[in-house]
């Protein structure tokens, strides 16, 4: 949630300074060069080490790509956006749950809309359930699959929404059912 | 048909169709009787985010189309399938707009695109988002590979499960982002001998847990909440770690 590419600027109409997503790559290149100039030997096993994990992260990735065009054409986020303001019970639980796995980029981009859906009525309750939710990922579980295999891959997303719902309870709990004004 | 029009003013004739994210009014016009309500957006609620507030603001007051001369390519996918047109590139007064809208059928609004085409954009915006950062990480995990021992990872990871699992919750809360880094990172740490309590719990708080963002998430939801939000969520992550360790080896 608050690594460098969601930190990343975006102006009026949210589009992006991409130049700024290179930095990371380029300040982690320039340490590889730093290091080269050092210690040649060790820096050029990292990059053979770089390379063996890029080679074997390219198909579940390729993978991911083709379950994020499924995801973008087929599920909308103003439909969810919609309805999460005015959902009660369990259609609700399912909206903001649905909302926060489909939701995508920068999580600040996110912040003006969940305030405005909570001044139109959505519960704190959905508001916590959604951002817990953004940590599953259904179009990068290939990839978390390549990496931990299937049974824990399914434990781990089964019991993250499970989380996210306990911490939308608890929060609800601690902060009220509908927002507090500050 | 009511229809939302990004305007500098909060008159229908005095106002121009602007940007949907510079907007000082929205105008929702009713096109049958060319009556209107004028929403003011407050200057401090423009800018960053402004677009899908708008577009939500839109959307709740039963708008059937939005008209602006420029919308961001996100706000045109979010929109396709939900039932309301999304019409850029309009220029002139906010009357003339809504009656040249008004005077065509819906077939000759210009769309925005195919339905897949809009997906496969918006798919190859967002792997473009991502890519450069992880790329980064990939080199980041071979000199982690290459340059960090095991020892110096097993004096912080000890292999008592509480210990590691609070130690990956403490990174993961810290560092962050794209949840496909976390999975790459953790992958490093666990081949360099770091349990798995403390790369779960790494991957759960790397999304979950925000002190970067706390300022933001702050400013938008209210500082109760998201203290409130962010402890709980450290918490429960650490059981959420330790549950799949035990449950996944469990089935293994």
């Amino acid at each position: 949630m608050n690594s460098a590419d969601d930190r990343i600027n975006t102006d009026a109409d949210g589009r992006t300074g991409n130049w700024r997503l290179a930095v990371f790559p380029l300040a982690v290149m320039l340490a590889y060069v730093i290091l080269y100039l050092i210690m040649p030997a060790r820096t050029g096993r990292a990059l053979v080490a770089s390379g063996q994990i890029l080679v074997q992260v390219a198909l579940p990735l390729c993978i991911a790509f083709v379950l994020m065009v499924v995801l973008n054409l087929f599920v909308k986020p103003a439909h969810v956006s919609r309805f999460l303001g005015t959902g009660a019970g369990l259609r609700g639980v399912a909206i903001s749950t649905l909302g926060g796995m489909i939701s995508t980029g920068p999580i600040y981009a996110w912040y003006p809309l969940l305030k405005d859906l909570r001044e139109r009525g959505a519960s704190n309750f959905h508001i916590a359930n959604f951002l817990g939710n953004r940590a599953v990922k259904p179009f990068l579980l290939p990839v978390m699959v390549f990496y931990f295999g299937w049974g824990y891959t399914v434990v781990l997303n089964i019991l993250l929404i499970v989380g996210a719902i306990s911490i939308a309870c608890i929060v609800s709990l601690l902060v009220g059912w509908r927002e507090v004004r500050e | 048909m009511r229809i939302a029009v990004a305007s500098n003013s909060d008159d229908i004739d005095d106002g121009r169709v602007t940007r949907l994210g510079t907007c000082s009014h929205l105008l929702i016009v009713d096109s049958d009787t060319m009556d209107y309500e004028a929403i003011e957006i407050p200057a401090a609620e423009q800018g960053r985010g402004a677009g899908i507030r708008i577009v939500t603001l839109a959307a709740g007051h039963g708008a059937g189309a939005i008209m602006a001369t420029h919308v961001a390519s996100r706000m045109e996918q979010a929109l396709q399938g939900s039932g309301i047109d999304l019409v850029a590139g309009v220029d002139g007064s906010v009357r003339e707009a809504v009656e040249e809208y008004a005077g065509r059928s819906r077939s000759e609004v210009p769309q925005q695109g195919a339905t897949f085409a809009l997906a496969l954009r918006q798919s190859v915006r967002q792997f473009g988002r991502m890519l450069p950062v992880l790329f980064g990480v990939m080199l980041l995990a071979g000199l982690l590979n290459a340059f960090v021992s095991r020892q110096a990872l097993e004096a912080i990871f000890t292999g008592r499960p509480f210990i590691d699992t609070l130690w990956g919750a403490v990174s993961g809360s810290i560092f962050g982002g794209n949840a496909v880094n976390s999975y790459v990172i953790g992958a490093a740490l666990r081949d360099a001998g770091v349990s798995l309590f403390a790369v779960t719990a790494l991957i759960v708080t790397w999304v979950t847990v925000g002190l970067i963002q706390l300022p933001a998430e702050a400013a938008a939801l209210g500082t109760g909440f998201t203290i409130a939000r962010n402890l709980v969520a450290f918490i429960v992550s650490l059981g959420v770690a330790m549950l799949t360790v035990l449950v996944a080896g469990w089935f293994a």
